[in-house]
């Protein structure tokens, strides 16, 4: 019963059209070495440049489901693992996402894992490594992963505080794979293909694009990402003026403080 | 007024001052005839003039009459605040001239007529700047436009049109020129070929008969290939910048000598691209021009232009270009570059030594001799040598139209590629020069041989710049404003002491040490499970039993089956600033770093991150500020002895500490900052920093702390705070202790009850 619930979950997470990904390296050929090798896959690099796209990616090319977990302060082991739940009087026992996805042998992927709490992560250490297995204390159980799991976890080195980041011991086990926005030229692809919108407009878009990430020195903490610029994308081919849409989903996104909102509707003005 | 009258004002007004008999007569002459309303307006504003400098108050006293004849009393305010910001932004000079020119400077703003400055735009140039060009690049005011690569100097105040959006377009429109001439590498041109290590672009110009003729000339092309370059890059801009760039258009000139008139159509053509120029012969010569493609191509036709032009140059010919294009500042580039060439090689250099150092003692010993042998060679002017050598060689695993190179160091056939980060030093260099000059090899092997390498270290040439004091602001209550970039803060390392006053200490109070520990231990616990709880992360198997047996039992169960953990994140930062004035000598001192070391304890077992600093100075350009403990730092030894070498000092200026603190707690991410000032009486220094003033710029320093999210506290042990606490702190933000013995426990009980 558990075993047909938890496949009739696992097939949502299934990814049946190839998701549009635009290699950047060798990334694709790295990180199926790993999973033939059966190595976890440590994404690092800013937010918005296709670290969650490259997983889905990754999945669909591998033919495995993709479980992804948004990491964030308040996730417990528990959380990941599973807990008992009360049906009809009873204790029953529900697999946690990692757990299901370890059963069933599929991608598990922690989306920002620094954001979680630093108890939470030590529950992947086991799995990790060339053990991997996730005990289950609770049920007193010890889950051995198939060849077929891979554990994936992604984080984003550039804003969060030193005192979020990955314990040395959690981010040695990985095989890391950096990410960056792409250069000029295929970011414009990617908002073309993404954003639906024609190859001038998309490269004036970039170009804000990289404008903005030239302002971390002023006071930023992150420029627009490619995501930020697909969105803007559709939301001018939607018929939203160009000046509207890059002041809603850029500058507005970016900052609240005035006077880089200033700089950026400049930056905006002159582009186009 | 009776000249006797208006001197007793005089002098009530600038007292305890006694300034010279003669000076205040000749000043007050002119005021003879004044009627006393208008003296006691005019007299009105001296308090707030002669603190800040004297010889500005007599100017001002000379000029503020006229200065009445032409705008309204109401507004006398403003105009005396316009004066002070001139003064303290440009000297005597820029006031004087500020006071001079009423009506540009002062009404034309009042009328709406006002140009824009570019202190008032720099924040918002300033990053389009940076977004633009380089994160690297700064904006400065100043009478050129020019740039160095590494600034821009743009005018202080541009006035060319009425309305102010345009003016500001004028700026922004400066601003994208210089990217265009930085993307078109318009002032670091040169050949591929060209090895030297001054400017390329200098050393072609000085070869022309008239240098200054081919840089307009150049100058005018790049502008032109520029301005294409940003109506393809940024047509948003200058489709905005037409309307400008058509009243910018330049009026015809009388002149007719061949110079002039070629610039006048150059001019047309810069300020709209799509004019074709009526005189067929200058259209020619301009139609090649503006098929250059890159800034050697411009400089190519300047050189020929140059030759066509120079004879006929006369003295008067207008070489004037819009202003938008600035004007070219080749010295300074030279010095940028220079710099820069220096600082690449000494880093390079210096980690290539270094990494000699770790080859095996043969090769190191190996490209010693070839070194030393290539020297004799070059001494002896000899070309051939086979020697150690640094060779570019193209990276075979790169893509075929990556000309990236890698490099080794050539010793006997033997190649040693250098590490990744040499890679990148090199590459750099060889951005910047266009090739790795031979002989930074031979000097890193010299430096290796003599032992100077050392293991690189991030920024370590950065470690040896002084650092430079920051600049705050002052409230000056009179004038209802600040006194810009007033006071400057060093801030100092306190070396500790070695001294039984640790001990002595903890002696003296172990038992209310322990207590401390107790109570403060309650504090610090972070987590703790809670039972019975409706919803949690886990099942409360006590309550599940119990909630089953009262189901069985024909009771209503409970619903609270869950077991959930409680976080209580104290997330807690706060700063300890601590008055070191004179006054705490002696006992009072030795309180304050009892209670020091009570808080430390405290703070210890509370796990809150803390900080602690002491602050005392004397006059506005010596505010000091003393690192004893920083936010991050541990409590240790070393800290210990800070605490201990603590001790009297100076003056009270409290502003200037606490916009500090300010500063310090803005990289501080936490839930509660807390700012917690420790200090035995007034605000005070030894300048005009007392009283009145002193406490409402402490106080409004305090504003602005809380206006940063900071919560502002203060400890005191003045017998008279209560008069002026309250109005500087707000009421409940301070505690008065009125036994300085009482202090240690005092503290560390406000502290607990303030946080929790």
């Amino acid at each position: 019963m558990n075993k047909i619930a938890s496949k009739i979950r696992l097939d949502e997470h299934r990814i049946i059209c190839e998701p549009f990904y635009l290699p950047l390296g060798n990334e694709i050929a790295i990180a199926s070495a790993a999973y033939s090798s059966s190595l976890p896959l440590l994404l690092k690099g800013p937010t918005g440049c296709g670290k969650t796209r490259f997983m889905e990616y990754l999945a669909w090319k591998l033919d495995r489901p993709l479980v992804t977990v948004s990491c964030h302060d308040d996730l417990s082991t528990s959380d990941l693992v599973g807990r008992y739940l009360i049906r009809s009087g009873e204790a029953v026992w529900t697999d946690g996402p990692l757990t299901m996805a370890v059963r069933s042998g599929a991608i598990c992927y922690l989306d920002e894992i620094v954001e979680a709490r630093k108890d939470t992560t030590v529950v992947i250490h086991p799995l990790a490594d060339n053990r991997r297995e996730l005990p289950i204390e609770k049920r007193g159980e010890l889950l051995t992963a198939p060849p077929e799991f891979m554990l994936a976890v992604s984080y984003n080195p550039g804003y969060q505080s030193i005192l979020k980041d990955l314990k040395p011991s959690t981010r040695q086990r990985f095989v890391a794979l950096s990410f960056d926005y792409p250069d000029l030229d295929r970011e414009a692809e990617i908002v073309v293909r993404e954003g639906g919108i024609g190859p001038d407009l998309a490269t004036s878009l970039v170009k804000l694009g990289r404008m903005t990430r030239g302002l971390k020195e002023s006071g930023l903490s992150e420029g627009a990402s490619t995501r930020l610029l697909i969105q803007t994308g559709k939301l001018i081919s939607l018929g939203i003026p160009v000046h509207e849409a890059c002041r809603a989903s850029i500058t507005e996104a970016l900052t609240d403080d005035p006077e880089l909102l200033g700089a950026i509707d400049e930056m905006v003005s002159s582009l186009f | 007024m009776d000249a006797e009258a208006l001197k007793k004002l005089y002098y009530r007004l600038v007292a305890p001052d006694i300034p010279n008999e003669w000076d205040v007569e000749e000043q007050l002459a002119a005021y003879g005839d004044c009627d006393e309303a208008t003296c006691q307006i005019i007299f009105a504003q001296i308090p707030a003039i002669w603190p800040v400098s004297h010889s500005l108050c007599y100017n001002y006293l000379g000029m503020a009459r006229n200065a009445l004849s032409c705008i309204d009393t109401s507004q006398l305010d403003n105009w005396v605040r316009g004066v002070l910001d001139h003064y303290e932004s440009g000297g005597l000079r820029a006031a004087q001239t500020y006071m001079a020119e009423i009506e540009a400077n002062f009404l034309c703003t009042l009328r709406g007529e006002e140009g824009v400055t570019f202190a008032e735009t720099t924040k918002l140039l300033l990053p389009y700047a940076q977004g633009l060009i380089s994160p690297d690049i700064q904006l400065t005011p100043g009478p050129r436009i020019v740039t160095d690569t590494e600034t821009i100097t743009l005018p202080p105040l541009i006035r060319e049109f009425q309305n102010k959006e345009d003016n500001f377009l004028l700026y922004k429109l400066i601003i994208s020129y210089q990217w265009a001439f930085s993307t078109n590498q318009t002032l670091t041109t040169a050949p591929d070929d060209y090895r030297g290590h001054k400017l390329w672009l200098s050393k072609a110009m000085e070869q022309a008969t008239a240098p200054d003729l081919l840089g307009a000339i150049y100058l005018g092309l790049e502008s032109l290939r520029a301005t294409h370059f940003l109506v393809r890059e940024l047509p948003g801009l200058m489709r905005r910048c037409h309307k400008i760039c058509r009243l910018l258009q330049v009026v015809q000139t009388q002149k007719s000598d061949p110079v002039t008139i070629f610039f006048h159509q150059l001019n047309k053509l810069i300020l709209e691209p799509t004019l074709i120029p009526q005189d067929p012969e200058i259209n020619a010569l301009l139609t090649t021009a503006q098929q250059s493609k890159s800034a050697q191509d411009s400089f190519h036709q300047a050189t020929m232009l140059h030759d066509l032009f120079a004879p006929k140059a006369g003295d008067h010919s207008d070489t004037r270009l819009p202003l938008y294009c600035g004007q070219l500042h080749l010295t300074a580039v030279n010095r940028v570059r220079q710099q820069k060439t220096q600082q690449l090689e000494n880093r390079f250099v210096d980690e290539l030594a270094s990494f000699i150092l770790t080859l095996p003692p043969g090769e190191q010993k190996q490209l010693a001799e070839h070194t030393e042998q290539k020297e004799r060679i070059s001494d002896t002017q000899c070309e051939e040598s086979d020697t150690a050598v640094i060779i570019d060689q193209p990276l075979t695993l790169a893509r075929l139209e990556d000309n990236t190179t890698t490099l080794f160091i050539n010793l006997d056939n033997k190649q040693i590629p250098l590490p990744e980060s040499l890679q990148e030093r090199a590459s750099a260099i060889r951005d910047h020069l266009g090739h790795i000059p031979d002989r930074y090899l031979s000097s890193a092997a010299g430096r290796a041989g003599s032992g100077l390498g050392r293991v690189p270290t991030p920024d370590t040439h950065d470690n040896t710049i002084i650092q430079a004091p920051f600049l705050y602001d002052e409230w000056d209550f009179r004038r209802k404003g600040f006194r810009k970039n007033w006071c400057a803060v060093i801030e100092k390392d306190l070396s500790p002491t070695r001294s039984n006053f640790m001990a002595t200490t903890r002696a003296r109070y172990r038992g209310q040490i322990s207590k401390l520990h107790r109570q403060f231990e309650m504090l610090s616990n972070q987590e703790r499970f809670v039972r019975h709880q409706t919803d949690g992360t886990d099942i409360d198997f006590d309550s599940l039993v119990e909630s089953l047996a009262d189901s069985r039992a024909g009771l209503a169960p409970s619903d609270r089956l869950f077991i959930r953990l409680q976080r209580n994140e104290r997330d807690i930062a706060v700063l300890f600033l601590v008055d070191l004035s004179n006054s705490t000598e002696g006992w009072v001192g030795t309180a304050i770093k009892e209670a020091l070391v009570l808080i430390c304890e405290a703070m210890e077992t509370v796990g809150d991150r803390y900080g602690i600093y002491g602050f005392s100075g004397m006059r506005r350009s010596r505010c000091e500020i003393f690192r004893v403990k920083e936010l991050n730092e541990k409590y240790n030894e070393k800290t210990q002895g800070r605490i201990a070498a603590l001790g009297p000092r100076e003056y009270t200026r409290m502003g200037p500490a606490i916009r500090h603190m300010t500063h310090l707690f803005k990289g501080i991410d936490a839930r509660l900052r807390l700012l917690i000032t420790i200090t035995d009486g007034k605000p005070e220094d030894y300048d005009d920093y007392k009283g009145e003033y002193a406490i409402e710029d402490t106080r409004h320093a305090l504003i602005e702390a809380k206006s940063s999210g900071i919560h502002p506290f203060c400890i005191t042990i003045d017998q008279q705070a209560h008069e002026y606490m309250g109005h500087m702190y707000g009421k409940g933000n301070y505690i008065f202790v009125n036994q300085v013995t009482k202090l240690p426990a005092r503290m560390a009980d406000m502290y607990r009850i303030l946080t929790s």
